[in-house]
C-alpha cells in the first residue's frame, strides 16, 4: 500500500498543473491559438432529423502468424441514423469481411518486404477492398516502423483495415448520403501510413462531389497543453465552469493545413454528463464554409446521438459501430482451428504448421500448471 | 405467421428465446419452430431480463428518473439493447408428411436463430380424441386458451389412478365437477365420489343433478334429514360392519381381540352387543376393554345408548332397522357405469373413514371375485374420487392394512382406480405417487408440494416449478403416460358447461288434462 | 275414519283359469271383510288387474265384487298400476271408473312452470284427500315424481293419502334388494299416509308381527294372491290393511293376511343324477307328502348327468298329482341343465351397438351365401338392421311403407335386379 500512494503522489506531482496551458502540437506547420473562454461555444438545440448520420468503424484480429506472416479477419462495419432512430441501409450490405494474409519476401536488394493479400468472405464484397497493391510495403518503412525496429509482418494488416475503413466510408458515402448528410468515423481524420493518403482523398473527392460532411471523433487523445496537461481535461474543466451542464463545443484550437490532415480541429462536449470533451474534426474544405449556426446545426445533430446513458456524450453510433466492427477472441479461435486443421493436411505447410501447433501445446502446459 | 421470437443460445432443456419487442410472452406459452418436415413445439418456463447495458448503468438511469433528475438522457434504441429471454424447452416434434402428422418426444434442438411463432390451432390438431374421452379442458398457451378439447382415455386413466394436487381455491371441486358432468352418461365408467362439502349434486346452486340424464346415471347419497328430490336417505345396517373396516384406527392388541371375539361370537349382532356392553368375559374380553371399544364406537360409529344400555342410533347413520342394501346398492350401481355421490359433509371424520372403507372394500372384494371369475373384462373400471387424500394413502397410514393402500397398490389389476385430490402430494408415499399415472395439476405455492410432483411426474417437469406456482385458478398441467407430452390446460367453469349441456326434454304428462 | 288399502290383485294373470278364479274369490273374500270392518273407503294401489285388458270372465267377477262394494256406499279410490296401465289409456280402469265402479286418483295437469300439478279427490264421508302418481312399465313412473310439482301438495291441509306403485329404496331389505326403487326422496312431504303397492312383499317387515303406529308411513300390503311360481313358492303371502288416524300418533295400520288356500312347496335337486332316478325320486316326492286341497309347486334344478330336462316325463308327474287331490299343481325346471344341452352365453358389451356386433360377429356363416365373404355377411347384417328398422312416418301409408322397405332390402342384399326380372318373367 505505500507503494502505491508513493507511486499516486508522483502522479499528483506531475502530472496535473495548476498552469491550463495552451495547445501543444509538435508539428511546426501547425498554428496554435491559445485557450480563451470566447471559443467556447454553448450548442443550442436546433432542429434535428434533418440529417442522416452514417458511423463507420473497423477491426482485426490475428487468426494465425509467425514472424513472416499473419493471417488476420478484418471487418469493417457502418450504420444510419436519423436523430436516434437506425435506417436501414439500401445499397450496401452494413459490413464487410476479409482475411488479410500477409508473406515476407526479400527483394533484390536484401530488403525485407511485406505483402498483402486480401480474401473476401463473400464476393460481393470484393469491390469495396483496397487494392492489394497498395498493400506492398517495406519493413523499413517508417510509417510502420516502430521506433527504430523494422515493421513486424502484422502492421501490414492493420494498414489493410485502415486502408478498408477509407475506401468503404468513400463507398457509403456514393450509395447511402445525401447532401448535408453526417460522414463519421471513428478517429481522426490524419492520415500517417505510406499509401493512406490515396484513399483518404479518394473520401474527400465523395464527400465533397455529394456534399456530405465528413468527419472524425477521436474518443482518445493524447494531445497536451504547453503546461504539460491534458489538453482535453483542461478544456473541458474550462467549458464545464463556462456552461454547467451544457453541450458545447471548442473551436478553433489550431490552424492545420497540412496534406495529412485535412481538418478543421474542434473539442465538442455533447453532453452534460460527458466524462471529456472529444477531439472532433470536420473535412477542412467544407468547415471553412460553415459558420456557427452550420457548426451549431451539425452539433445538435450529434448532442441528440449522444444522450445515451452508457457513455453520455459519446456518439451512440461509434459505440454500435465499434461492438459489430469487433473481431472476437471467439471467432479468431474458430478459424484458427479449421485453419490449422486443413493446413495440417498440407505438406507444403509442413514446416509453417509445427512451429504452431508447438506454440499451442506449450500454451496448454502452462494452462495445466 | 408472426415470428415473435428468435433462438439465440442454451441447450436441450434451456433454449434461450430473444423475445421481439413488444410481443409479450407469457410463463407457460406453447411456441412453434417450424423445420422442413415438421415442426416443434416449444413451452416457456421462465423469463428473464436481458441488455447489452451494463447493470450499474441502468441501475443509475432507474434512480434518474425516479428521483426525477433532470440530465437529458436517452436510452438508444430500447428494445435493441433490452429485451426479455424466454427460457423453453420442447416438449414435442411433429413430423408432417402425406401420411399425416407424427408426434415424437424430442430428441433434438431447433437451428440457431430460428423464428418462434404462437402456436395455432392447426399446430395441435396431431391430439386425437382418445377412445372414451374424459373432457378435462383446452390447450391453454400461456394465458391464451385455444378451441381445441383434451380428452384422456378414461378406460384407462381411471385405473391407473389419478392425482389432483393443488392448494386451496384452485379449482379442484370444478374439475371434478366438469370432467364428471362430462362423462356422466358414460356407464364404462362407474365414479364414487365421497363429497366432504357437498357441492357436487347440486343442493344448493348447480350441480351435476343439472345433467339431462342425471336421474339416469346419478345417485346421491346423503344423511341430511331433508333431502333434494332424488336424494336417497343414506344408512348403513350395523350388521354391514366388519372388524376389518376400522383398520383407518389404531387399536392395542387387547381392543382387536376384543372386537374379533365380539364378532366371531355373532356376527349380525357384534356392533350392538358392544355398545350395549354385552358381557363377553367368558371370551376373554375384559370389562375395560369393553369399555373403552363402547367409547370409540360411540365417537367412530355416533351410536350410543340410554341408561338402560338400549342402543340409540339417531345420531349415526348406522342403523338396526335400516340400510340392509344400500352398500350393495352403491356398488351396483358402480357396477353398472353409475355415478354416486356420498355426501359426507355432516358425518364426522372416523364415521366418514369407516363408511369410505366399507364401499372400497366391497367394491374391491366383488372385483376380486369377477377376476377370479373370469368376468371382469365385462365390468366397468371403477374411480374413487377422494378428497384429502394423505388421511388414507399417506404415509402415516400406509403401514397399516388399509383397503385404500391396496387399492393404491394393487388397483389397477381389477380395473379399480383412484382420483386423489390433496392440498399435499408429499405426504403420499413416493412410490404411490409413482404409481399414479396422470397428474392434472392445479396451481400450487408450497415448494416442497411442488417437488413432490415434479418427482412423480410422468414427464420432466423439472423445469416447470415457476410454472406450476404461478398457474392460476383453473390453469392446469396433465402430466400422464397417455399423452405425448406435458399438456397445459384450462378447465372450463362448470357453469359455463352447463350453458352449453343439452337441455332435458319435457316429456307429456300422461293422462293430463 | 278409517280404511282399508290394498294392492297387487293382478286378477288374470294365471293362464290356467282355475287360479284365475281363486284371484278372484280372494279379492271377495277380502272385500267381505273390511265391509263387516266398516271401513269408510277402499284404496287400491295399483294393478288391480294383470292387463289392461283381462279375460272377460275376470273382468265379469270383478264388476260384481265391486258393484256389491259401491251398492253399500263405500268408495274404491285406485290408481293404475304396472300392469293394468295403458299408455294410450285404453285401459279397462276408465270403463269401470265410468260405471262408477271405482275412481282413480290420478290426475295430472300441467303447472305454470312445466311440473306436474296433481289435483285431490276428496272423500266426500271423510273429507280424506287422496292423491297419487300410476304405475307404468319397469318403473318408469320415476319420471313423473322427479317433475312433481311438491309445494302445493305439502300445503294443502287436512288428512292426505298419497297413492303409489312403486318400492322406495330405503325400506330395501335383503330380500328386496336388487328390486327396482327410488329414493323417498321423490315422494311428496306432508302426506298422513302413503298406500303403496308394486311390492309383492308386505313391507315393512314389523307391521306383519302386529299393529304398526306409525307417522307417515309407507306401506305396502304385498300382493293378495300369488302371482308366479315364485310366489307360491315363497309360502309369502299378501294381504290388506286397516287404517285409522290416531289422536297424536299417526295411523294405525293393522295388516292382515290373506290366506285363502295352503301352498306346498316341493324342490329336487337333479345335480349329477340320471335321467331314470330323477324320474323315480320325483314320483317318490309326490307320494310321500300331504297334498290334499292344496297348491303344490315343484322346483327341479342341477345338472343331471344323462338324458336331459324334456325326457322327464312330467305329465305322468301331474297326474299323480291330480290323483293325490291337489286344487292344483306347478312345476318350474328353468334352472335343470344337463350335459348335453347347449347354454348359451349372453352377449356382453356396454352399448347396444357393441352388444348388436358381438351378437353378429359370433353368428356369422349360418346362412351360407356363396358370393359372401364374412366380411361382407357381416356389412349386409348391419345395413339391413340400420336401414330397414326405421319406422313408418305417421302419415306414411302402410302400403308406401312396405314398399319403401322391400326396395331397401333388396338393394342391401344386392338383388333387386334380379327381382325385377324374376317379376317380369
Amino acid at each position: 500500500m505505500e507503494q502505491i500512494r508513493a507511486c499516486l503522489d508522483i502522479l499528483g506531482k506531475g502530472c496535473i498543473q495548476i498552469e491550463a496551458g495552451d495547445p501543444l502540437f509538435r508539428d511546426p506547420r501547425i498554428k496554435v491559438y491559445p485557450l480563451e473562454s470566447k471559443n467556447f461555444h454553448e450548442i443550442v438545440l436546433g432542429e434535428t432529423g434533418q440529417r442522416k448520420l452514417s458511423f463507420l468503424d473497423g477491426g482485426n484480429n490475428t487468426i494465425l502468424s509467425g514472424p513472416n506472416f499473419t493471417v488476420e479477419l478484418t471487418r469493417i462495419y457502418f450504420n444510419l441514423f436519423r436523430g436516434n432512430k437506425r435506417l436501414q441501409a439500401k445499397k450496401l450490405p452494413p459490413k464487410i469481411e476479409f482475411f488479410t494474409v500477409v508473406t515476407t519476401y526479400i527483394t533484390s536488394k536484401n530488403e525485407i518486404e511485406y505483402q498483402g493479400h486480401l480474401i473476401p468472405l463473400n464476393q460481393e464484397f470484393f469491390p469495396y477492398l483496397p487494392e492489394e497493391s497498395s498493400l506492398k510495403l517495406l519493413a523499413s518503412d517508417r510509417s510502420l516502423m516502430i521506433g527504430n525496429f523494422y515493421a513486424p509482418v502484422w502492421k501490414v494488416a492493420d494498414a489493410a483495415r485502415r486502408f478498408a475503413e477509407w475506401k468503404f466510408t468513400a463507398t457509403v458515402i456514393e450509395n447511402e448520403l445525401q447532401e448535408g448528410d453526417l460522414m463519421i468515423r471513428d478517429g481522426t481524420l490524419q492520415t500517417s501510413l505510406t499509401n493512406e493518403a490515396h484513399f483518404a482523398d479518394a473520401v474527400y473527392t465523395a464527400a465533397s462531389a455529394k456534399n456530405v460532411i465528413f468527419c472524425g471523433l477521436a474518443k482518445t487523445n493524447r494531445l497536451l497543453t504547453t503546461t504539460g496537461n491534458s489538453l482535453a481535461k483542461v478544456i473541458k474543466q474550462l467549458g464545464d465552469s463556462i456552461f454547467s451542464r451544457k453541450a458545447w463545443y471548442y473551436y478553433p484550437i489550431a490552424k492545420i493545413n497540412t496534406s495529412d490532415q485535412k481538418a478543421e480541429m474542434f473539442f465538442v462536449n455533447l453532453h452534460p454528463l460527458s466524462p471529456s470533451a472529444f477531439r472532433y474534426e470536420i473535412f477542412r474544405d467544407q468547415a471553412v464554409t460553415m459558420n456557427p449556426d452550420d457548426f451549431n446545426s451539425i452539433f445538435s445533430e450529434l448532442v441528440m446521438n449522444a444522450r445515451d446513458p452508457v457513455f453520455p456524450g459519446y456518439l451512440y453510433g461509434l459505440i454500435d459501430a465499434d461492438n459489430f466492427a469487433r473481431v472476437s477472441t471467439q471467432e479468431v479461435n474458430y478459424y484458427n482451428t479449421i485453419f490449422l486443421s486443413l493446413a495440417e493436411q498440407r505438406e507444403d505447410l509442413e514446416g509453417l504448421v509445427a512451429p504452431l501447433l508447438g506454440h499451442d501445446i506449450i500454451d496448454l502446459s502452462r494452462e495445466v500448471e | 405467421m408472426d415470428i415473435i421470437g428468435q433462438v439465440v443460445s442454451g441447450g436441450f432443456a434451456e433454449i434461450l428465446i430473444r423475445q421481439k419487442h413488444a410481443q409479450k410472452i407469457e410463463l407457460g406459452e406453447l411456441l412453434v419452430a417450424d423445420y422442413e418436415g415438421g415442426y416443434s413445439i416449444l413451452q416457456v418456463y421462465n423469463l428473464k431480463y436481458g441488455s447489452q447495458i451494463p447493470q450499474s448503468t441502468r441501475e443509475l438511469m432507474s434512480g434518474l428518473q425516479l428521483e426525477k433528475v433532470n440530465v437529458d438522457m436517452e436510452t438508444m434504441e430500447p428494445q435493441l439493447r433490452n429485451y426479455i429471454l424466454v427460457y423453453a424447452k420442447s416438449l414435442v416434434n411433429v413430423g408432417v408428411s402425406e401420411k399425416g402428422k407424427t408426434p415424437k418426444i424430442p430428441k433434438d434442438l431447433p437451428e440457431f436463430f430460428t423464428g418462434l411463432r404462437r402456436i395455432e390451432i392447426a399446430d395441435l390438431d396431431f391430439l386425437q380424441e382418445a377412445e372414451k374421452p374424459v373432457y378435462v379442458g383446452k390447450i391453454r398457451s400461456g394465458s391464451r386458451v385455444l378451441d381445441i378439447d383434451v380428452t384422456l382415455p378414461g378406460d384407462k386413466i381411471f385405473s391407473h389412478h389419478i392425482l389432483i394436487p393443488a392448494t386451496t381455491g384452485r379449482g379442484k371441486s370444478n374439475l371434478v365437477k366438469v370432467f364428471t358432468f362430462k362423462n356422466l352418461s358414460e356407464t364404462y365408467c362407474g365414479m364414487l365420489l365421497i363429497d366432504p362439502h357437498d357441492e357436487y349434486y347440486g343442493v344448493k346452486g348447480k350441480g351435476l343433478s343439472n345433467h339431462s340424464e342425471a336421474s339416469t346415471y346419478l345417485k346421491y347419497y346423503s344423511p341430511r334429514a331433508s333431502l333434494p328430490p332424488g336424494g336417497i336417505s343414506l344408512a348403513v345396517h350395523v350388521k354391514e360392519l366388519r372388524p376389518w373396516h376400522l383398520n383407518v384406527f389404531s387399536w392395542s392388541d387387547a381392543q382387536t381381540d376384543a372386537l374379533y371375539s365380539y364378532y366371531n361370537a355373532d356376527r349380525l349382532k357384534w356392533v350392538e352387543n358392544i355398545v350395549t356392553g354385552v358381557d363377553l368375559t367368558s371370551k376373554g374380553v375384559k370389562l375395560g376393554t369393553l369399555e373403552v371399544l363402547r367409547r370409540k364406537f360411540r365417537n367412530y360409529l355416533g351410536l350410543d345408548w340410554d341408561e338402560n344400555n338400549n342402543l340409540i342410533t339417531s345420531r349415526s347413520i348406522f342403523k338396526v332397522d335400516a340400510g340392509d342394501s344400500t352398500i350393495n346398492d352403491i356398488t351396483g350401481f358402480l357396477e353398472e357405469g353409475m355415478k354416486v355421490i356420498v355426501d359426507t359433509s355432516i358425518l364426522s371424520e372416523s364415521t366418514e373413514l369407516i363408511l369410505n372403507t366399507m364401499i372400497v372394500q366391497r367394491i374391491f372384494d366383488n372385483y376380486k371375485g369377477y377376476k377370479a371369475d373370469g368376468k371382469l373384462e365385462e365390468k366397468p373400471v371403477i374411480a374413487i374420487i377422494l378428497e384429502e387424500a394423505p388421511r388414507v394413502i399417506g404415509q402415516k397410514v400406509m403401514g397399516e392394512d388399509n383397503i385404500f393402500g391396496t387399492i393404491a397398490r394393487e388397483g389397477r389389476k381389477f380395473k379399480i382406480g383412484l382420483v386423489a385430490i390433496t392440498q399435499l402430494p408429499s405426504e403420499i408415499p413416493r412410490e404411490v405417487l409413482a404409481n399414479m399415472n396422470t397428474k392434472i395439476i392445479l396451481g400450487n405455492e408450497m415448494g416442497p408440494e411442488r417437488r413432490a410432483i415434479i418427482d412423480s411426474a410422468s414427464q420432466d417437469l423439472s423445469t416447470d416449478d415457476r410454472t406450476i406456482a404461478s398457474l392460476d385458478t383453473g390453469e392446469a398441467i396433465i402430466s400422464s403416460n397417455f399423452t405425448k407430452f406435458a399438456v397445459p390446460i384450462m378447465i372450463p367453469l362448470f357453469d359455463d358447461i352447463l350453458k352449453d349441456a343439452p337441455k332435458k326434454l319435457k316429456k307429456a304428462i300422461p293422462g293430463a288434462k | 275414519m278409517k280404511f282399508a288399502h290394498l294392492a297387487d290383485v293382478h286378477l288374470g294373470c294365471w293362464k290356467d283359469s282355475s287360479m284365475n278364479e281363486l284371484g278372484t274369490k280372494t279379492l271377495e273374500a277380502v272385500m267381505r271383510k273390511v265391509l263387516e270392518d266398516q271401513v269408510d273407503f277402499i284404496l287400491i294401489s295399483g294393478d288391480l288387474f294383470d292387463s289392461s285388458y283381462p279375460p272377460i270372465n275376470v273382468l265379469k267377477e270383478t264388476a260384481r265384487i265391486l258393484r256389491h262394494v259401491r251398492e253399500k256406499g263405500i268408495p274404491i279410490y285406485i290408481v293404475a298400476g304396472s300392469h293394468d296401465y295403458s299408455p294410450t289409456e285404453k285401459t279397462i280402469l276408465k270403463v269401470f271408473e265410468e260405471a262408477d265402479l271405482l275412481v282413480d286418483v290420478y290426475k295430472a295437469s300441467d303447472s305454470e312452470d312445466g311440473k306436474i300439478k296433481l289435483t285431490f279427490t276428496v272423500d266426500e264421508r271423510t273429507g280424506a284427500k287422496i292423491t297419487g302418481i300410476l304405475g307404468r312399465i319397469r318403473g318408469t313412473d320415476v319420471e313423473l315424481y322427479r317433475e312433481l310439482e311438491r309445494e302445493s301438495l305439502k300445503k294443502e291441509k287436512g288428512f292426505k293419502i298419497f297413492i303409489l306403485h312403486n318400492f322406495i329404496s330405503e325400506l330395501k331389505t335383503k330380500e328386496t334388494q336388487n328390486y327396482d326403487s327410488f329414493p323417498k326422496s321423490l315422494l311428496p312431504e306432508g302426506f298422513n299416509y302413503y298406500a303403496g303397492g308394486h311390492l309383492h312383499i308386505p313391507t315393512p317387515e314389523s307391521m306383519r308381527k302386529g299393529p304398526l303406529k306409525s307417522t307417515s308411513p309407507i306401506i305396502y300390503p304385498g300382493c293378495l294372491f300369488p302371482t308366479d311360481f315364485g310366489e307360491l313358492e315363497s309360502g309369502i303371502f299378501g294381504g290388506y290393511c286397516i287404517v285409522e288416524p290416531t289422536q297424536n300418533e299417526g295411523v294405525l295400520v293393522q295388516w292382515r293376511e290373506v290366506h285363502l288356500i295352503d301352498v306346498l312347496p316341493l324342490h329336487l335337486s337333479a345335480q349329477g343324477k340320471p335321467l331314470k332316478a330323477v324320474q323315480e325320486e320325483l314320483k317318490g316326492l309326490l307320494k310321500t307328502k300331504d297334498m290334499k286341497g292344496k297348491i303344490v309347486t315343484l322346483r327341479v334344478d342341477g345338472e343331471m348327468s344323462s338324458g336331459s330336462p324334456a325326457d322327464i316325463d312330467f305329465r305322468e308327474l301331474t297326474e299323480l298329482a291330480f290323483k293325490r287331490e291337489v286344487v292344483n299343481f306347478f312345476r318350474n325346471t328353468q334352472q335343470l341343465t344337463s350335459k348335453e344341452s347347449v347354454v348359451i352365453q349372453p352377449a356382453i358389451g356396454f352399448t347396444r351397438a357393441e352388444i348388436e356386433a358381438k351378437v353378429i360377429r359370433e353368428n356369422l356363416g349360418q346362412v351360407k351365401v356363396t358370393a359372401w365373404d364374412k366380411e361382407t355377411e357381416e356389412r349386409v347384417i348391419k345395413d339391413l338392421l340400420e336401414k330397414c328398422s326405421q319406422r313408418r312416418g305417421g302419415d306414411q301409408k302402410v302400403k308406401d311403407y312396405d314398399a319403401e322397405k322391400l326396395d331397401l332390402f333388396l338393394k342391401v342384399l344386392g338383388i333387386k335386379q334380379i327381382w325385377e326380372e324374376y317379376n317380369e318373367g
